[in-house]
This record gives C-alpha cells, structure tokens and sequence, in this order.
C-alpha cells in the first residue's frame, strides 16, 4: 500500500485505479482492435473480390455460350452486356498458320464493363478451311490493374465461316 | 466501500472495464473469425466454379477442333465424289470412333472434362456435304464396377 | 458518512469524470460490436446470395449441358435422358427438382427443394438458353447453348 501512495504522489491524493485500469484497458483493446480490424478488412476485401469474380465468371461463360454459337465476338458482347456495351479498338494482326487451315490472322479487342472498372482483353484467332472455320477467343479480364479471371472458348463456323 | 474509498474514490469499482472489454474483444474476435471463414469460403467455392469453367471450355475447345477436322475431311471426301473414304480417314483421327448411318457416316468421340466428367460428341456426315450434331453433351464418367458385388448372402447355407 | 461529509470538489469531479469516461468506454465498445456484427452479417448476406444464385446458375448451366433433350415451359424445365426426366421448377420461395421416368408423371410438383430462390425463368433464344435466377432482390443471368 505504501509504494501505492508513493506511486500517485503522497498521502493526500490516494492512486485512482479506475483511471490506472481504463489507460491498460484502452492499451490491451487498441492493439487486439487492430488486430481485429484487420481481419475484418480483409475479410471484407475477400468478399468484395469474390463477389466481382463471379460476376465475371458469368458474363465470361454467357459470352463464351453465345460466341460458341456465333464465332462473333460483337454480337456475342452486345447480346450478355446490352447493346451501350463500350468496345474499344481492334487491332487485326494478320498471319498464317502452318495447318490444312488457312490463317486469318489474329485480332485484339478490349472492352470495359461496369462503368470501365473491369476490362476485358478479348484474343480472337481464326483459321478457315474449305468446310468451315474455327476461331478460338480467349477473354482476360482485369480490374486495377490486375488479372482477375481468363477463359478460353472456340467456335467452329461451317461454310467458311460466312456468318460472320 | 471503504477499501474502494480509500484506494479509488471515485465511485466506480476495479474490475468492470476489464471484464466489459474482455466481452468485447471476444464478440469481436467470434464476428471476426465467422467473417473471414464465410469470405473464405465464398472465394474458394468461385474459384472451384471458375476452374471447371476452364476446364469445360477447354473440353469444348478440343472437341471442336476434331469437329473441324472431321467436316474438312468430310468436305473434301464429299467434294471427291468418294464420300465412302471418309470411314477410314476420319478413323485416324486420334479418339474418333466412326460408324455407318443411313445416309452417311456417324462420327463420336469424347474429350474429358476432368476426372469425373467428359464431354461426348456424336456428329453425322452425310455424302450431300451436311453435318449435323447429334449429340454434344457432358457426362459423368462411368465406373466399370460390373466385376465387384456386394458381399451379401445369396440364401444358401 | 464523515467521510461523505468531507468530500471535496475534486473527489466529485473525479467520480463524475470517472463515470462519464466509463459510459464513453462502454458506449465505444457497444458501437464496434455492432459495427462487427453488421459487418458478418453483410459478409454473409453476400456469401448466401453468391451461392444461391451462382450455384443455382452453375447447376441449371450443368443439367442443360448434360441432357439429351430440354422442355422449357412457364413454370420450369423438363430435362430429358435415356429413360429418366428431370423436372426442375420454382415455386414458392425455392428451386424444386425431381427425377421421374420420361413416361411418367412430369408434373410441375413435388419433389425436393434444392435452392432458396426468389425466382427462376429459363428462356429460349433459340440457338442459346437464358436462365435468369433471381436472389434477395438482384438478378443474375447467363447463356447456354442447346445441346
């Protein structure tokens, strides 16, 4: 009791505890707060991105089913995401394959989804034959910055691929 | 009364902020745990969907390049006027087993999706150049368990 | 009681600066419980509406994909293979499915509840289906090819 007294300074003003435990309480509890915190951020987190991935999971199998049907990725875009779908540039790199096929060449697209916070790299390569053609897409899609999800699909075309 | 007087003198008693922050710190923790396990989960549960996405597509993917290859050289039996060479030549394509329909040729293979599951294509060939699906399905790969029986008793002693 | 008596203004102000830092303290600690329970309880609102709607979709996907012949009709589908149909339908609240022989009774009841749904349409598009689940309110909708 006496190295108490000495502790809160003399006989007069006796040690409060109360103030003594809040300040070891709020120390303890700000440090597993944080800890805590922590975990919930990135529980949070986790959550968001899965929930995103399965959005896009979605719209990659919707896309993939209907440019399985078509061989054409604009239309097969529009028909998941709505006509107001954003694509942005093709660039059309044309070569040849060393097959029984005939290269097209290979083409390269982007297109954004939600509001331009997701993009979509789509890979479109060809090749053609005289009974038809078959095109490989392969749709990566990104989100700050990051690679979140890649699918690849074909579509065989008969006629030479004239619905395209 | 008089210990607390003597000591703390402010009313309140030693004690209860620790117990009350001690109940906090484990509701949190318990909310925390159950939060994280439940993303968790969510996350791991789409990336097993995503996996068999690929895995079905790549599937596809294959199966539809045997579908080319069959039809090319179904074209160029059809343009040859010798529609019955394409028996032995689409024979030759690794996995495709060919047989005779009515008006042509019945070609089937099957590409494997992953362990259980395999993609099944049945395509017929006809001599006027057309191609029909017939057939273009995913399975369950079957067991061959027809040698193993159940151990029970057969009635006799 | 003489102690009472003797009591300072300081002794006062520190009781009730104790106490108000106490209900402070207690206060704070109520409010982060809180704020944790609707933090879980948000992560699992999500995590309950991925998997009723992503699973419904992936399983809708899967059983077209791997049936022989589909039968769309307003109230569900009727999947057909071999010898055995498949009749998945909504109703009330839930995905119901059940396995019949493709001769008999496929009828748009009974069977076993398979998800918590708001609701299920599948649509023909003609090369493609549409199935569209809907789960606490959002919708989700993706295509399948026939097969």
């Amino acid at each position: 009791m006496s190295a108490l007294k000495a502790f809160s300074g003399g006989k007069r003003r006796p040690i409060n505890l109360f103030f003594t435990e809040m300040i070891i309480v709020l120390l303890f509890f700000s440090i597993s707060g944080a800890v805590i915190l922590k975990v919930f951020a990135s529980a949070e987190l986790k959550s968001l991105q899965s929930a995103r991935l399965e959005r896009v999971m979605i719209t990659a199998q919707s896309i993939a089913e209907a440019y399985s049907e078509s061989g054409d990725l604009t239309s097969a875009a529009k028909l998941v995401l709505g006509d107001d779908v954003v694509i942005g540039e093709t660039t059309l790199l044309l070569s040849d394959t060393k097959t029984e096929f005939h290269g097209v060449g290979t083409s390269y697209t982007t297109l954004l989804l939600e509001n331009g916070s997701i993009s979509m790299r789509a890979q479109e390569s060809g090749a053609v034959s005289d009974a038809g053609g078959l095109y490989h897409l392969t749709m990566t899609f990104d989100a700050d910055g990051e690679e979140i999800y890649s699918l690849s699909c074909s579509a065989y075309i008969r006629n030479g691929g004239e619905e395209r | 009364m008089n210990r607390r007087e003597k000591v703390g003198g402010t009313g309140l008693g030693v004690g209860y902020v620790t117990v009350m922050m001690i109940f906090a710190v484990i509701c949190m923790t318990i909310f925390a745990v159950l939060s994280y396990s439940a993303a968790s989960s969510d996350s791991a549960f789409n990336k097993r969907g995503g996996e068999y996405l690929k895995q079905y597509y790549a599937a596809d993917s294959t199966a539809k390049e045997k579908l080319a290859m069959l039809d090319a050289i179904a074209k160029s039996a059809a343009d040859s006027g010798f529609f019955e060479d394409f028996e032995s030549a689409a024979a030759e394509v690794s996995g495709v087993k060919v047989s005779r329909v009515r008006d042509g040729f019945s070609a089937n293979w099957t590409v494997k999706i992953n362990d259980r599951q395999e993609l099944a294509a049945t395509v017929e060939f006809t001599a006027d150049g057309g191609c029909e699906i017939t057939n273009w399905q995913s399975r369950t790969i079957s067991q061959d368990d027809s040698g193993e029986h159940l151990n029970v008793w057969d009635g006799s002693f | 009681m003489k102690k009472y008596r003797n009591k300072t203004l300081s002794d006062t102000v520190s009781t009730v600066g104790s106490m108000l830092l106490f209900l402070l303290f207690t206060g704070c600690l109520l409010m982060m419980i809180a704020v944790a329970a609707g933090t879980y309880s948000r992560i699992s609102n999500n995590f309950d509406k991925t998997f009723g709607s992503s699973a419904a979709l992936r399983y809708l996907s899967n059983k077209l994909r791997s049936c022989g012949d589909a039968e769309i009709s307003e109230h569900g589908i009727i999947l057909r293979s071999d010898s055995i149909a498949d009749v998945i339908y909504f109703d009330g609240g839930g995905l119901y499915e059940k396995t019949v022989m493709s001769d008999g009774d496929a009828e748009f009841t009974g069977g076993d509840r398979i998800f918590e749904l708001g609701g299920m349409t599948v649509s023909d598009l003609g090369e493609l289906y549409k199935i569209t689940v809907t789960v606490n309110g959002g919708e989700n909708s993706t295509f399948v090819r026939k097969g």
